[in-house]
């Protein structure tokens, strides 16, 4: 295969979201949706809410939630053994800049059609506004949502006394908070997915795995240009 | 309970103190010096078994009866010893004295008593059940007196399984086959972990008011979770009636005297959180769904590319 020099018509092929990834992404996003609908259900249980009936309500919210905390060990472990950890580790340099860019196409560059500030490379596959977010919420919030969860399963487990309130209560409370945190991530994250250069774009590549970016627009930023040659393919369209 | 002892079958199980003779005002410290020995007892002719006369002066000091004097409730007759043996028929009964008694009648005992009448144990096992079975006169004290509702729990639902635990004694008053509690509550979760908290009575009398006497069938109790965990969870006017107002304007959460002591999954929750969450959650999705038109119509006014 000769190869073409960069054209308007060749994108770029990038192999991003390995199949564990996936799998990993699609089942934790089924079972999040799961406990976010069963989470509702037990809080704002009732006897005329509409919600999932009680006592199916927790053994499914039970079940998936130990799924979850094995699918999450699952992250870690396959994050570590990848290498995909890197992704998530923020520059030393820059960073601020960078969430400030990426902040300011989000409220203004959008809406005037201006490129995106960054692009996913083999290298930093994350703006740097979805480092932060994806590092605060898969390194800090999953574990203490997982970590209340496992205690209000097995409540023997918590600490006695919280600031000098009963043991249980505050893990639910600190579980409530998190999961309710998260719902929000999710909200926005479906959202920012669509805002690719087309609306399912970002979702394809998460079922996919390849990830496409026109490879003219790529050249004009210099940054993230070490590319692996490899993923220099001619569209066919 | 167990018959009362007939005459002729009486074994002591332990040795009299000679009488001596005591003044009217220390009547009791008479009684006991005979029936706080733990050991007073005798084996009951019929069922063979031990029937205790066992007092016990410290929980009778603290029972809601404290201020009475033996002979209030029983006959002076038990002044002497022996007793007298036609006062071995005694049949003393609550009602007795508290069918119309004004002074107590916060606690509506004709209504009460009218209840207790209702309930499957005097429905089925008529006589042989009163108010006795549950109620030890001697130790009497009703929990709205006991701050500690771990305890209140502990100590009315030992009243049941000292019969619904024990074969011996269920047996005693019937013919039926002995129904395995854990077995009959299988479709509960964690039972063991619900007897520490909530009351037999919680789910097996009417939501009243007021705790009712009327124990219901089987078929009838309350087999809904989102009776206790929803928001106006039952046990509010059941077990935590006493407790509830103070508790609930201290930590400004729902329910916070369930939460004092446990959490209730449903019945436990935070007005000013739950409100705020729906508020920040309704903020997001609205702002989102502007940022999404606003891209939308940007991207119509650049000529649709
Ligand atoms: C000297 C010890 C002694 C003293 C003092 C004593 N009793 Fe008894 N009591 C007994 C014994 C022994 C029995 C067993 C049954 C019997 O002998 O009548 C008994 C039985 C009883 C019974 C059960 C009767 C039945 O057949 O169900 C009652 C009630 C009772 N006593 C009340 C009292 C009261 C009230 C006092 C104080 C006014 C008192 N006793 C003082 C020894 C004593
Ligand atoms: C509020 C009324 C009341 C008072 C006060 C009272 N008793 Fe009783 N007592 C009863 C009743 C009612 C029974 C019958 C219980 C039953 O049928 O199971 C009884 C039964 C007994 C018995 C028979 C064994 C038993 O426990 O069932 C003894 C012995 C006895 N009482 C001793 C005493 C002594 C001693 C005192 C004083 C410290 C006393 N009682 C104070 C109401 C009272
Ligand atoms: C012989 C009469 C008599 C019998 C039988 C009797 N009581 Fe009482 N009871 C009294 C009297 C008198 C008082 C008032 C005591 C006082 O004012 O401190 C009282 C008080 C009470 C109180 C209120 C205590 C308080 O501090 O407010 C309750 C509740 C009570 N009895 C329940 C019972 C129950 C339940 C039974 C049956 C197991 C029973 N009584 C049997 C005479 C009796
Ligand atoms: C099946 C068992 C059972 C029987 C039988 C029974 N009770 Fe009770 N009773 C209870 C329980 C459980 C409580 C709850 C404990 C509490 O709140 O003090 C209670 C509470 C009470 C109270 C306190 C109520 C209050 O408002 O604080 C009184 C008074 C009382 N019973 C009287 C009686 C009388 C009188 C009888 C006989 C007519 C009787 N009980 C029969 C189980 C029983
Ligand atoms: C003195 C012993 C005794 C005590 C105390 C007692 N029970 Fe019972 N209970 C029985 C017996 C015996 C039966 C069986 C009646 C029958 O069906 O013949 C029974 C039956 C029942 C039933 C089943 C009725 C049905 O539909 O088959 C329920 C429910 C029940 N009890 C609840 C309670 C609760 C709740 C308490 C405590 C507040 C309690 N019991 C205290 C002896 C007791
Ligand atoms: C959460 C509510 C709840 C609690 C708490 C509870 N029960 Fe029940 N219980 C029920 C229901 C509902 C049934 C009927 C189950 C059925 O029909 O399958 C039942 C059945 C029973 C039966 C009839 C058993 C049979 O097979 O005939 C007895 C006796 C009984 N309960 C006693 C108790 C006792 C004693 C306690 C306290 C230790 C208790 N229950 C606590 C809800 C409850
Ligand atoms: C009579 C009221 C009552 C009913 C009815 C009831 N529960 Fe509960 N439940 C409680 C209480 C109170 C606790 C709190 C125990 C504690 O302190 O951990 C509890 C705790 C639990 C727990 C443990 C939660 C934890 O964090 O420890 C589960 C699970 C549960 N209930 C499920 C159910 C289901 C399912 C049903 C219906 C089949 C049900 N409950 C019916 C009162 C009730
Ligand atoms: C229905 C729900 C979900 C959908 C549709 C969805 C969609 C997507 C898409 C399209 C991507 C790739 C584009 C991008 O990088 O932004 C992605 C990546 C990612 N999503 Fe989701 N998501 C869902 C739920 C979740 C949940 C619940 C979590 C975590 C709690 C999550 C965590 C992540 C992470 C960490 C990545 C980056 C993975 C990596 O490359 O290492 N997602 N998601």
């Amino acid at each position: 295969m000769a190869r073409a020099a960069p054209t308007r018509r060749t994108v770029i092929r990038l192999y991003l979201y390995p199949l564990w990834l996936r799998l990993w992404h699609w089942s934790n996003a089924v079972l999040f949706l799961v406990l976010i609908l069963t989470g509702i259900s037990m809080h704002y249980a009732d006897l005329t809410s509409p919600w999932v009936p009680f006592r199916v309500a927790r053994v499914l919210h039970n079940l998936a939630g130990i799924l979850l905390a094995l699918l999450y060990l699952g992250f870690l472990i396959g994050n570590a053994v990848s290498g995909n950890w890197r992704y998530y580790v923020p520059p030393c340099r820059g960073l601020f800049r960078g969430v400030r860019k990426q902040l300011h196409y989000y409220l203004v560059g959008i809406f005037r059609g201006e490129p995106h500030p960054f692009h996913p490379s083999e290298r930093s596959k994350f703006n740097p506004l979805q480092q932060v977010a994806y590092l605060v919420v898969m390194y800090v919030l999953m574990p203490l949502l997982v970590g209340t969860g496992v205690l209000l399963l097995f409540p023997e487990w918590a600490p006695e006394r919280v600031l000098g309130w009963g043991g249980v209560w505050p893990m639910a409370v600190a579980h409530s908070g998190v999961a309710f945190l998260l719902t929000l991530f999710l909200v926005a994250h479906l959202y920012l997915a669509t805002t690719g250069e087309r609306v399912a774009e970002n979702f394809c590549a998460m079922v996919r795995g390849w990830h496409e970016v026109a490879a003219a627009e790529e050249a004009d930023d210099g940054k993230d240009a070490l590319l692996d040659p490899k993923a220099l393919e001619p569209s066919d369209r | 309970m167990a018959g009362q002892p007939s005459g002729s079958g009486v074994v002591l199980l332990l040795g009299l103190f000679l009488l001596s003779s005591a003044g009217a005002n220390s009547e009791n410290a008479f009684c006991f010096r005979c029936h706080r020995m733990e050991t007073l007892g005798y084996l009951d002719p019929e069922t063979g078994e031990l029937v205790s006369l066992f007092v016990d002066p410290v929980a009778f000091g603290r029972s809601n009866h404290r201020e009475l004097s033996c002979v209030d409730c029983h006959d002076p007759g038990f002044g002497e010893y022996p007793h007298p043996s036609s006062l071995q028929a005694e049949r003393l009964d609550c009602r007795n004295c508290h069918q119309e008694n004004q002074e107590l009648a916060e606690y509506r005992f004709p209504e009460l008593i009218e209840e207790f009448q209702a309930s499957v144990h005097v429905r089925k096992l008529g006589d042989r059940f009163s108010c006795f079975s549950c109620h030890e006169p001697h130790l009497f004290r009703v929990t709205r007196q006991e701050p500690n509702v771990q305890r209140v729990v502990e100590t009315d639902n030992g009243i049941c399984l000292s019969c619904h635990a024990s074969p011996i004694t269920f047996r005693a008053l019937t013919d039926r086959e002995f129904p395995e509690l854990i077995r009959s509550h299988r479709w509960l979760p964690n039972a063991q972990l619900h007897w520490r908290h909530v009351r037999c009575v919680e789910c097996h009398t009417p939501h009243t008011e007021r705790l009712s006497h009327r124990i219901l069938p089987a078929e009838e109790a309350e087999q809904n979770c989102v009776a206790c965990h929803s928001r106006n969870s039952i046990l509010l006017t059941k077990l935590y009636r006493h407790r509830t107002q103070e508790a609930r304007e201290r930590l400004g959460f729902v329910n916070s005297v369930i939460l004092n002591d446990a959490y209730l999954v449903g019945a436990t929750r935070n007005l000013l959180l739950d409100r705020l969450s729906v508020v920040l959650f309704g903020l997001t999705v609205l702002g989102l769904g502007l940022h999404g038109m606003g891209r939308w119509l940007a991207r119509r006014r650049q000529g649709g590319r």
